[in-house]
């Protein structure tokens, strides 16, 4: 690999399917051993750039690396070392769950197929390896999914929405479980999922993309403090606004009649009261407000719907 | 590439449809081949007791004593032993040509629309080797269906002989009859290649299902149209351009290259017969070589469509 910890790198990314651009010169690098969350509304262009970095859509400009491989040259290689699901997992419904196993086993070679019974049991289907696929609930298509992804013992795995149909228990399962691949195991996980919550509890980083473009990308702590603040309830908040944003740690202050919202660290709150007294100035309201992965993304989402030239 | 067709042959022999068209093809061709023997029966009795016989629906009136003599010792050649392993052969086509089809197309077409395809090709499969894979997998299925029912005929002939004849049983013509499954065998790839290019570039199995079937029923419809015209035209009379037309569209078609590839080192097949008797013999090529030349050329054609097709094509959500 070209950058030694460089499991997946983009380059300027791009897929158009006619008049639309799906995905556009999209940059990001995912690092060996981490948890990359990679996020984004319906229609974002997640499934693409995925579909892109695993060979079934061909990139309109741009390149990628996945593993050190170029995936417009020699990606089958690569492929090899990587597990994956794709939107929801196909499987053949009259062949058994272990017999579906079964089937990517001989493609990837004759000794993964003693991996079968252990995988089976990791995921929690034991029981129902011999029950035809078509008998099984979404929830154990996922799980089933999951096994077919580790069956070549993949370094890289590539996961979209690997929690859907997943109920409560199952989704808190699959958190531990990834968690325990990335961290025991070191192997790397690119997920892409909806669940703002899921994300922020198992990702080390973030991308978020829009109507096809990088719009955010970061540690998730680092994102989540840049949108932490204080809220306040002021007479005379547009001098106060001014006040703040000279402070060098306060990163913005915008008010909306008399309502401030200051962007800086929620525990520095009494300094941010102490510079506005000196002012005589008094909040009849403070709170702080501590932002979720899910505010952030709709934060950023929104605010790219409203430019829409970003 | 073996571990790609052990994957599919595995699909292949737990899927239900490729067990009962087997199933199916073979109940078919037993009943084709009492049909034959009830046929041979009543043309002896007729023959013998000097009635009239009874002729194809297509014909306007029934057919004579000599005619009658003609197809009994016909009927009586194929249906001897070892010979019959030949004739049970080239009578599976009948319906052994719809089944492949049928289960081409619904087998190939699954990968589109189940959506495994995706999941295939993530395994680091190149698209090449995985349609290679599935070609070879469909002709190792189609060569199961040729020795089941070479096994049959192998089985059954002996008794088959015993119908149609009081001759003891020789082994001459053995090595010959053998040889026509395995150019049936042989003439299943354009078949199979021919679905999988349908199947590719419609990305689903329905639509190759409808167009495959659709072209094996026209041309039998097209061999249908040469004793039409026996019917209309007398021997020596000019044939109307449009029939000639369509009997040089009729002599490219897969079916009837098959029909000359299978009937190998015979005088005549049945529609080359009916053409040369209204002087339509050079519209109808019966050399079996052309006719295997045809079969390659239709096999090579369609996998390279079928691979060049694959390989440009983005594989998204369930295509």
């Amino acid at each position: 690999m070209s950058a030694s910890t460089a499991v997946i790198r983009t380059y300027d990314l791009t897929k158009r399917f006619k008049k639309i651009t799906a995905v556009d010169g999209v940059n990001f690098t995912v690092h060996q051993g981490e948890v990359f969350g990679f996020l984004g509304p319906n229609g974002a262009g997640k499934t693409t750039t995925i579909a892109m970095l695993l060979g079934l859509v061909r990139p309109t400009a741009g390149s990628a690396e996945v593993l050190g491989h170029d995936i417009r040259r020699n990606l089958s290689s690569a492929l090899r070392r990587v597990g994956a699901i794709v939107e929801t997992p196909a499987f053949y419904p009259y062949l058994s769950g272990s017999d579906n196993l079964c089937i990517f086993a001989h493609i990837l070679g004759d000794e993964v197929e003693a991996r079968i019974p252990a995988l089976l049991e990791q995921v929690g289907l034991k029981g129902r390896g011999k029950d035809k696929v078509g008998t099984y609930s979404l929830g154990m298509r996922q799980r089933l999914g999951l096994a077919s992804a580790l069956l070549g013992d993949p370094e890289l795995l590539i996961l979209d929405e690997p929690t859907n149909g997943l109920d409560p228990a199952g989704m808190q399962e699959m958190r531990v479980f990834l968690c325990r691949l990335a961290e025991e195991e070191g192997r790397t996980v690119f997920l892409s999922s909806h669940l703002l919550h899921e994300v922020e509890q198992v990702c080390d980083r973030v991308l978020i993309l829009n109507k096809g473009q990088v719009i955010a990308q970061g540690q998730v702590g680092e994102l989540l403090s840049q949108a932490h603040g204080v809220e306040m309830r002021i007479e005379g908040a547009a001098q106060a606004a001014g006040i703040l944003t000279g402070l060098d740690w306060v990163q913005n202050a915008r008010h909306e009649g008399n309502r401030l919202h200051v962007q800086a660290p929620p525990e520095r709150a009494p300094e941010l009261l102490a510079a506005l007294a000196i002012h005589d100035l008094f909040p009849s309201e403070v709170r702080p407000v501590v932002s979720t992965l899910e505010s952030v993304f709709l934060d950023l989402t929104h605010d790219a719907e409203e430019t829409p030239d970003a | 590439m073996h571990r790609l067709i052990a994957a599919d042959w595995l699909k292949t022999r737990r899927y239900w449809l490729s067990w009962t068209l087997l199933g199916l093809m073979i109940v078919i061709l037993v009943l084709q081949i009492n049909g034959k023997i009830d046929r041979l029966a009543e043309l002896e009795a007729a023959l013998a007791s000097g009635a009239e016989i009874e002729g194809s629906p297509l014909e306007p009136q029934a057919p004579t004593a000599e005619a009658g003599l003609v197809e009994a010792e016909w009927l009586r050649e194929n249906l001897r032993y070892p010979a019959v392993i030949g004739y049970a052969a080239r009578l599976a086509t009948n319906s052994g040509w719809f089944f492949l089809i049928l289960l081409t197309a619904v087998m190939g077409g699954e990968d589109y629309t189940r959506g495994t395809l995706r999941s295939l090709l993530t395994r680091g499969i190149g698209r090449g080797r995985y349609l290679m894979a599935r070609c070879l997998t469909f002709w190792l299925v189609a060569g199961v269906g040729v020795l089941a029912v070479t096994l049959l005929a192998v089985a059954g002939g002996p008794y088959v002989h015993s119908q149609a004849t009081d001759d003891p049983i020789s082994l001459k013509g053995l090595g010959e009859a053998l040889l026509v499954p395995v150019r049936l065998w042989l003439a299943c790839l354009p078949y199979i290649t021919a679905i999988l290019f349908l199947v590719v570039l419609a990305r689903q199995a329905g639509p190759a299902l409808g167009v495959g079937i659709g072209l094996r029923a026209m041309e039998i419809l097209s061999g249908l149209v040469l004793p039409i015209m026996e019917i209309l035209i007398s021997s020596g009379a000019d044939v109307p351009l449009i029939f000639r037309l369509e009997t040089h569209l009729f002599s490219v078609t897969i079916g009837y290259s098959a029909d000359i590839f299978l009937n190998w080192g015979r005088a005549f097949t049945e529609a080359a017969l009916t053409a040369s008797k209204i002087g339509l013999d050079s519209n109808m090529p019966a050399s079996p070589w052309r006719a295997a030349a045809f079969l390659a050329g239709y096999t090579i054609l369609f996998l390279g469509a079928a691979m060049w097709v694959l390989r440009r094509r983005d594989v998204t959500y369930k295509g």
